[in-house]
């Protein structure tokens, strides 16, 4: 029998207080399902750091309506990572099945109290939604929840261009056998139905911004603050200081362009890596670069309120939320024409698209910015309407609550 | 099959009465059983400002009539005017619920319309608003004009391939649908080519496990098949085979990027082919005219 509010079992590798962009969107969409009146339990770990599986978390706590209940996980240490590269790179070369095993050991988070739960109270829920497929939870959690027969939807998260994030055999007897899959972008969905799964089993979810406007960005005191002067034209570079994320790209373009345009300044922000410490000091002698380093949430507003543009290469991502963050405060774009990004900026409309890894496309984009500022107003402009329009977290949580919705009948209408 | 239809009240001045005969007949003509529900708050109310309208409380039914609703196998709102039954798409038991738009989806109607296993609209401009602004994917939004003579035909094969849980040949349909080819169709006919290239570009069989079906010595013998094999795969025959497929995407991307390229050119000649014919067109012109002085002045 059918009724208004459902029993809905989110299970996730980690929860916030951790920080990710899985763990936002599970936990945004967790509580706006709550708001709407639905009982939504989330099982997870204690961790909230991926590299250690650390369980500093407590076991229980009530977040925003939403019961969250956390398990102890195996740590991982240096010999659990030398597993996972094993595993990985082992089964990209033949496809052994060996090889996934020790991936599946190697990813974790390895909970065997949160197995345990599932298998014994999966059937009190409606559904389970599982997210993050990279991670061994969604493997245990689907066979856990398949065991008790509830319908499972899946948000794989999943990175097209980085392979190991999806490509493994149990991986994708997930997502084949899963009653919906969720996917971030159109990209992603196509991906996935060019690739077996059913087209009618395959959303397109999408991930949003609070509804809740950002303080309106007053440009010149939060130069003042930031220390750039108003005639400054600021490139931001926001996220964690990798290769995939095109730092390296981002601080070419930086340099071959300084010379023609003074003005150019290079504001980068987010965690440090070895990679990024090499780079940096290889580039020190190109003037107009600041690094901000990791910046709390008041400095990340300054920054994007004070950008001219925002500049991410990067090849691995999933949706690219930053996007998002950079359009709602009217500031144009630039992404790599990935098939996830490519589905999410539009081309010359809100922002640029460049090809992998390429210095020069990029350049190019900064001086198309640079010397047509109505075109950078209206990029930014048709970006902020885009938000509102579609990303925002009640917007998708429709479609979230609408998939769950679809299923249970489709579960119905095959039972009868 | 048993099929509820939720339809504005007022049958007569509602200006969807075509598109309600088509939903209708449909079915009628496949001897399936139609059950009309009607809803009452937006009688009376022009269609303009019922899309302005928000979702109100929806009318109580009759018993017998809640459980012809809730136990149907397709059920049908007909929007704008239904808004209002919207909240009670939760509480239908296993049918297919179809959304029929003949004008643009309020605000307020936005939290139910992924609740819907497809939807029918009467414009391309309304198609492309739930793609763009709601993230519907082209496979579960149908252009259904009530002026085409094979709309109830049309409407009758998908909402049976919906029950089947097998819409994917409509799929092509509608990708054609959102990119008029009109001018090449060569050139779709490669980009089609194309996607299925670029799907079997993948040639390595990663799912391939050696095994043996013998109950006991099976996997010692699958084992051991593994063993004598390895020291050819490994090195070599997977080697071989991952730059295959290296090479296989690279030309899918190529075939791709040229297929794109050629797309454009077709476009520039169109365009070119429209300056010389407008250009003939004003040349004639100009001749008649010098023609015409000439005569004038002689």
């Amino acid at each position: 029998m059918a009724r208004d509010s459902m029993r809905v079992l989110h299970v996730t590798h980690q929860y916030p207080p951790a920080i990710g962009g899985a763990e936002k969107y599970i936990a945004d969409v967790s509580e706006e399902l709550a708001r709407r009146g639905h009982v939504v339990h989330v099982y997870t770990s204690r961790s909230r750091d991926y590299a250690t599986w650390a369980n500093e978390l407590a076991g229980f706590e009530r977040r925003n309506g939403v019961d969250v209940y956390r398990f102890r996980s195996l740590p991982r240490g240096k010999a659990t990572w030398q597993l996972l590269h094993l595993g990985v790179n082992g089964y990209r070369r033949t496809g052994g099945q060996l090889y996934e095993f020790l991936t599946f050991v190697g990813s974790g988070p390895l909970c065997p109290g949160l197995f345990w739960r599932m298998m014994r109270s999966s059937h009190r829920y409606d559904i389970v939604h599982l997210s993050c497929i990279v991670y061994s939870h969604v493997a245990y959690g689907f066979a856990a929840a398949r065991r008790s027969g509830i319908p499972v939807v899946v948000t794989p998260h999943a990175h097209l261009e980085e392979p190991q994030t999806y490509d493994m055999s149990y991986m994708w007897h997930v997502l084949r056998q899963s009653d919906h899959v969720l996917a971030q972008t159109m990209g992603e969905r196509s991906f996935f139905v060019r690739s077996g799964l059913a087209p009618q089993n395959v959303t397109t979810g999408g991930v949003g911004l609070p509804a809740k406007e950002p303080p309106p960005a007053d440009s010149e005191r939060s130069r003042r603050r930031l220390g750039l002067s108003g005639d400054d034209f600021v490139v931001l570079f926001l996220g964690r200081k990798t290769r995939s994320k095109g730092l390296d790209v981002v601080l070419q373009a930086h340099a071959a362009l300084k010379r023609h345009y003074p003005q150019l300044r290079l504001a980068l922000a987010g965690p440090g890596t070895e990679f990024s410490e090499t780079l940096l000091a290889r580039y020190g002698d190109v003037p107009g670069v600041v690094d901000y380093g990791m910046v709390s949430d008041e400095m990340k507003r300054d920054l994007l309120g004070a950008c001219d543009c925002l500049a991410l290469p990067s090849t691995g991502e999933a949706f690219g939320y930053v996007f998002l963050e950079a359009w709602s405060f009217g500031k144009p774009v630039i992404g790599v024409e990935t098939e996830a990004v490519s589905t999410v900026v539009d081309h010359g409309r809100d922002g640029f698209l460049i090809r992998p890894r390429c210095a020069s496309e990029l350049a190019e984009s900064i001086v198309h910015l640079v010397e047509d500022p109505d075109l950078r107003h209206r990029m930014g402009s048709r970006g902020q309407e885009k938000v509102r329009r579609r990303y925002t977290i009640s917007r998708v949580t429709d479609v979230v609550e609408g998939v769950y919705d679809r299923v249970l009948r489709q579960r119905r209408r095959s039972s009868s | 099959m048993k099929v509820s239809v939720l339809a504005p009240q007022g049958e007569a001045e509602h200006p969807d009465t075509s598109r309600l005969s088509c939903l209708t007949r449909c079915f009628a003509e496949h001897d399936v059983q139609v059950k009309l529900h009607r809803s009452g708050e937006t009688q009376g109310l022009s269609k303009q400002s019922s899309l302005g309208s928000q979702v109100a409380e929806p009318p109580p039914l009759a018993v017998k009539e809640q459980q012809d609703y809730v136990s149907s196998d397709v059920c049908i709102y007909m929007l704008p005017g239904s808004e209002s039954w919207l909240p009670r798409i939760p509480s239908v038991e296993h049918g297919i619920v179809i959304l029929d738009f003949d004008g643009t989806p309020s605000e307020g109607a936005s939290r139910w319309l992924h609740h819907a296993d497809l939807c029918f609209v009467s414009s391309g401009d309304i198609r492309r608003k739930l793609i763009r602004d709601y993230g519907f994917s082209t496979d579960r939004v149908y252009l259904i004009s009530s002026d085409d003579p094979s709309c109830s035909h049309k409407v009758f094969a998908i909402t049976e391939r919906a029950i089947e849980g097998n819409l994917d040949a409509a799929q092509e349909s509608c990708e054609s649908e959102q990119r008029p080819w009109t001018q090449a169709p060569h050139l779709h006919a490669l980009r089609v080519t194309g996607r299925i290239a670029e799907a079997r570009a993948n040639v390595a069989l990663r799912d391939y496990v050696v095994r043996s079906r013998l109950p006991i010595l099976g996997p010692i013998i699958a084992w051991v098949r593994r063993q004598l094999t390895s020291h050819l795969r490994e090195p070599y025959l997977d080697r071989i085979i991952e730059r295959q497929v290296a090479f296989n995407r690279e030309v899918t991307v190529w075939m791709e990027q040229s297929s794109a390229f050629l797309n454009e050119l077709e476009e520039r000649l169109t365009r070119l082919e429209g300056q010389l014919d407008r250009g003939d067109e004003s040349e004639a012109s100009r001749v008649t005219q010098v023609e015409h002085g000439g005569e004038e002045s002689s």
